[in-house]
């Protein structure tokens, strides 16, 4: 996949204001600038943090894949002139550290273990996060990661098949199926 | 009517506090790294590997075809080594100098006894 395709994916859907801030944000960082690195998290830290938690389920290794993916950056800060667009790279790389650590940690999560909101509730709605964060995890680690890149990060389904690899009709499934699942199992739960 | 959307009203967590502090600590801890020269990014780029790879090989593939100049270089070599012999053997013999340039101006229109004749008289001059 390269990396050309990946930025003419991602313009499309990014606020211009964020998408200037990042980019030269990213040129501090790549140019070794002060402040790049620490820019760099402000601006994209709790989006990586988001999609490593949906993927993971877990708090402490999100965080272990948040500083992975900034430790790989640093070792790959010569090389990284060539990235057209960082926002892409930078899901692309979470995803990749979050699947690695799965495997090497187990096959799935534990529902039982989720004790963390995966997500936050907004003010006067009364749903309970915990339950509905519960629901997730049950989906598999593709279709929560496929969630989040549509959900919350806003992306279209091509551009989540660009990072996670899979063609757009892939995507767009999963999160359908995704979808239904938890409609039905919210359902269930309220009956 | 139950919302379609069972995801409709919520937003994705953010990162704990301490992990920006972590995450900026480790970076620091970070050794850094030195910055390559032009000649060690070279080879970080695949089109510049290829372009070195077809370079070579085409390098060797035109020193390995027969060169259509080849036969003219070999023949220049051979008519100068053929006008070297025959010096060389003379020199072999110990004629030399300027023995050898009264020698070649005395043979003209000679028998070859007389030249040979002439050959002798010269050695013992010398």
């Amino acid at each position: 996949m390269t990396n050309i395709s990946h930025a003419l994916a991602l313009t499309e859907s990014l606020r211009p204001e964020t998408l200037d801030e990042l980019e030269s944000t990213w040129s501090d960082f790549v140019d070794s600038r002060a402040g790049g690195g620490r820019g760099l998290y402000d601006l994209i830290g709790d989006e990586l943090y988001g999609l490593a938690l949906w993927t993971t389920g877990s708090v402490e290794d999100a965080c272990d894949v948040v500083q992975t993916v900034f430790l790989k950056l640093l070792e790959r800060r010569p090389a990284l002139r060539r990235v057209r667009s960082p926002r892409a790279y930078l899901l692309r790389m979470t995803r990749s550290a979050s699947i690695d650590l799965l495997r090497k940690r187990r096959a799935t999560v534990d529902v039982a273990e989720v004790d963390i909101p995966l997500l936050v509730i907004d003010p006067g709605r009364n749903v309970d996060a915990r339950r509905l964060s519960g629901l997730v995890i049950q989906l598999p680690p593709p279709q929560r990661a496929t969630v989040y890149l549509r959900f919350f990060s806003e992306l279209s389904f091509r551009q989540i098949g660009l990072i996670t690899g899979v063609s757009t009709f892939t995507a767009a499934s999963r999160f359908r199926l995704a979808m239904r699942r938890l409609r039905q199992w919210a359902e269930s739960v309220d009956r | 009517m139950k919302n379609p959307n069972p995801l409709a009203g919520t937003h994705a967590p953010t990162a704990p506090l301490r992990l920006r502090s972590q995450v900026l600590a480790s970076m620091r801890s970070c050794p850094p790294i030195e910055s390559q020269g032009p000649w060690e990014r070279i080879w970080e780029s695949r089109r510049l590997r290829l372009a070195w790879l077809i370079t070579v090989l085409v390098l060797l593939a035109l020193n390995l075809a027969p060169s259509p100049f080849g036969s003219r270089v070999s023949s220049d070599r051979a008519a100068s080594r053929a006008r070297n012999r025959p010096n060389s053997e003379l020199a072999s013999l110990g004629l030399s100098g300027p023995i050898l340039l009264r020698l070649e101006a005395s043979t003209r229109g000679r028998t070859l006894g007389d030249q040979l004749e002439l050959l002798e008289t010269l050695r013992g001059e010398q």
